[in-house]
């Protein structure tokens, strides 16, 4: 492979990670904190892309497309966790899995009723349609914007985690439920506000990500899967660990379709079947699982 | 509730569903086709409630093993022309014997949720594998059609839909009488322990993963007879056999009809396929549908049917207690 064409496929690589990174991030901390391993989250990414071009069609307006779209995956993160989840909490486990696999198929349904199963595309837009020279080949700079933005997401969220109160709630819900509601804490709250961040980042990265990836019914199961990957072979725990978790993936998924189109999408599973041989409790856990 | 009368109330639902099942064939046509299907749905329902009921491993990859065994009848019978139905058994089940063994031995190194990803993972790379690098095999999206209908290499003819459908009874009663007797044996007792308390049965020396990677075995073996009979029974085998869709669904079928209990899966399958029949013919947006169904089943209807009539039954008797 020529030189600028591994550069090239590597920021594509990185690229993914980061998209990776805005859906695994909230799905880690939902399973964290409730213990629930949310099946829907890919559909909020979904929906949240279709919405989000719905109003880019209407307004024509990259930014709000990009709001409603993140702001739709809120939405239904927060029905699901409160018309839903919360009548599931403390049972065996299976129900809660039930309940997401079931809500997933009736958004994949909902989404193929309201938006039809053409694929689709969405065009950048105009500020960022362009393309960087790099090695003397063009590299488009919406890639770079998705990795900045990844970036920047990370940033914050991890000072949200580590620096405010809000953050010290969360993580207090993580270690130890009961203690923090022992400690006037209300842990419901923090339970429905965690849903909706985590669907807000899914439905955020559905757009944003729709330049890239495209958007068509199918596309749920496809990224969950890449996100639960990253759940096997990170572990949950830290925030640092996910993020690195998922440029190793985007990059060994992104590296993987160049070197053998034929076993495209595989590769993740690779790493997957090599980690639970190595080291089951995932690269970053903490506990024994 | 006394072991004795436990036997006999499961002797006694065995005899009312087989003079049922016996009947059958004197119904219409399409009655016969959908009885037919509903039997091998509920043993491959059978085979994740002997895994996720009684052994507490819940898997999302059981589609994993129906659709291999299905693809190994197809393509051995299509494409290479063998049609000895025993000689297909014991290839299709050597198949599904050593991708279970292989998938065991990792995803039986994490517990609970993280055993249910990593089996989803396993189910996606296999669906994956099918439709992509194997597609000159299994002709990918399109499947392989037109196959005929088992032959058994005796005298005995399988083409009619009556006779193919109590070939079928025959294979599911077997199914049903070899889970009722694991399930009674010591081996299904140390089962349920693993499922009620790992750590006790660790304690008490019970070697866990073993009698779960059996388990797991025996548990694809049964989805793979089921996966046989329905790529007979269908003609037809498509990728859509090894969706992860179809191993949420035999959770959800398991579920609806009752979890951990010998004939949950029989009803479920019953109301599944019965209910599919009757809504498709009236939507294409049957999946949307059944997840709504399946909401409000999680939400509302936790002990399934199988809970119902056993309270039904409570109820009738006298208004006892459980236990």
């Amino acid at each position: 492979m020529e030189f600028s064409v591994a550069v090239a496929q590597v920021l594509n690589g990185i690229a993914f990670g980061m998209l990776l990174f805005l859906l695994a991030a909230g799905l880690s901390l939902m399973f964290g904190l409730m213990g629930v391993v949310n099946l829907a989250h890919g559909a909020y990414f979904m929906v949240g892309g279709y919405v989000g071009l719905t109003i880019l069609e209407m307004t024509g307006s990259f930014w709000l497309a990009i709001l409603g779209g993140a702001a739709s995956g809120a939405f239904l993160g927060f029905l699901t966790e409160r018309f839903f989840m919360r009548r599931v909490y403390g049972l065996h486990g299976h129900e809660s899995i039930l309940l997401t696999f079931a809500l997933s198929i009736v958004l994949s349904d909902f989404s193929l009723f309201l938006w039809t199963g053409t694929p689709r595309w969405v065009q950048p837009p105009g500020f960022l349609d362009f393309s960087f020279s790099f090695f003397g080949n063009p590299y488009p700079a919406y890639r770079l914007a998705i990795i900045a933005v990844g970036v920047l997401v990370f940033i914050v969220l991890y000072l949200f985690q580590e620096k405010t109160l809000w953050g010290a709630i969360v993580r207090a819900g993580v270690d130890d439920k009961e203690m923090a509601t022992g400690l006037g804490i209300n842990i419901p709250l923090v339970f429905t506000a965690v849903f909706c961040l985590g669907a807000f980042l899914a439905g955020f990265g559905g757009f944003v990500g729709a330049p890239i990836l495209g958007l068509h019914i199918g596309l749920d199961v496809e990224i969950i899967m890449l996100a639960l990957a990253v759940v096997i072979v990170g572990g949950i725990g830290s925030l640092p660990g996910c993020l690195t978790t998922c440029l190793l993936l985007g990059l060994s998924d992104t590296l993987g379709k160049v070197m053998w189109p034929k076993y495209a999408s595989l590769t993740i599973y690779l790493v997957v079947v090599i980690v639970l041989l190595v080291k089951p409790s995932g690269l970053f856990g903490k506990e024994t699982r | 509730m006394t072991e004795t009368t436990q036997r006999w109330k499961s002797i006694i639902t065995a005899a009312c569903f087989g003079a049922f099942a016996l009947v059958v064939p004197a119904l219409p046509e399409y009655a016969v086709t959908l009885a037919t299907s509903i039997l091998i749905t509920s043993i491959y329902v059978s085979s994740a409630n002997l895994l996720t009921g009684y052994t507490g491993l819940v898997s999302l990859g059981q589609a994993i093993f129906w659709g291999s065994a299905a693809y190994v009848v197809a393509i051995l019978s299509v494409r290479a022309g063998i049609t000895n139905f025993f000689l297909l058994l014991l290839v299709a089940l050597c198949v599904v014997v050593l991708i279970s063994a292989f998938f065991g031995v990792l995803a039986l190194r994490v517990k609970r949720l993280y055993f249910m990803i990593v089996t989803f993972a396993f189910g996606h790379v296999v669906w994956c594998v099918a439709m992509y690098p194997m597609q000159g095999i299994t002709r990918g999206y399109d499947g392989i059609k037109d196959i005929a209908r088992p032959d058994l290499g005796l005298s005995i003819s399988l083409t009619s839909g009556a006779q193919f459908y109590y070939f079928v009874l025959v294979i599911a009663a077997l199914c049903f009488l070899f889970i009722y007797l694991v399930t009674r044996s010591p081996f299904g007792r140390a089962m349920m322990g693993i499922r009620d308390n790992e750590h006790r049965m660790v304690a008490l020396g019970y070697n866990t993963f073993l009698y779960k990677y059996i388990t797991y075995v025996l548990s694809a073996i049964i989805a793979g007879i089921a996966g046989m009979l329905f790529a007979y029974f269908n003609g037809y085998v498509n990728p859509a056999e090894l969706h992860w869709l179809w191993s949420g669904d035999a959770l959800m079928m398991m579920f609806i009809g009752g979890i951990g209990t010998l004939w949950g899966p029989l009803w479920g399958a019953l109301a599944y396929t019965g209910l599919r029949y009757w809504i498709s013919s009236y939507t294409m947006y049957w999946f949307g549908i059944e997840g709504i169904i399946f909401i409000l089943v999680v939400l509302f209807f936790r002990g399934g049917i199988a809970g119902f009539v056993a309270g039904m039954q409570r109820r009738l008797s006298g208004g006892r207690t459980k236990d």
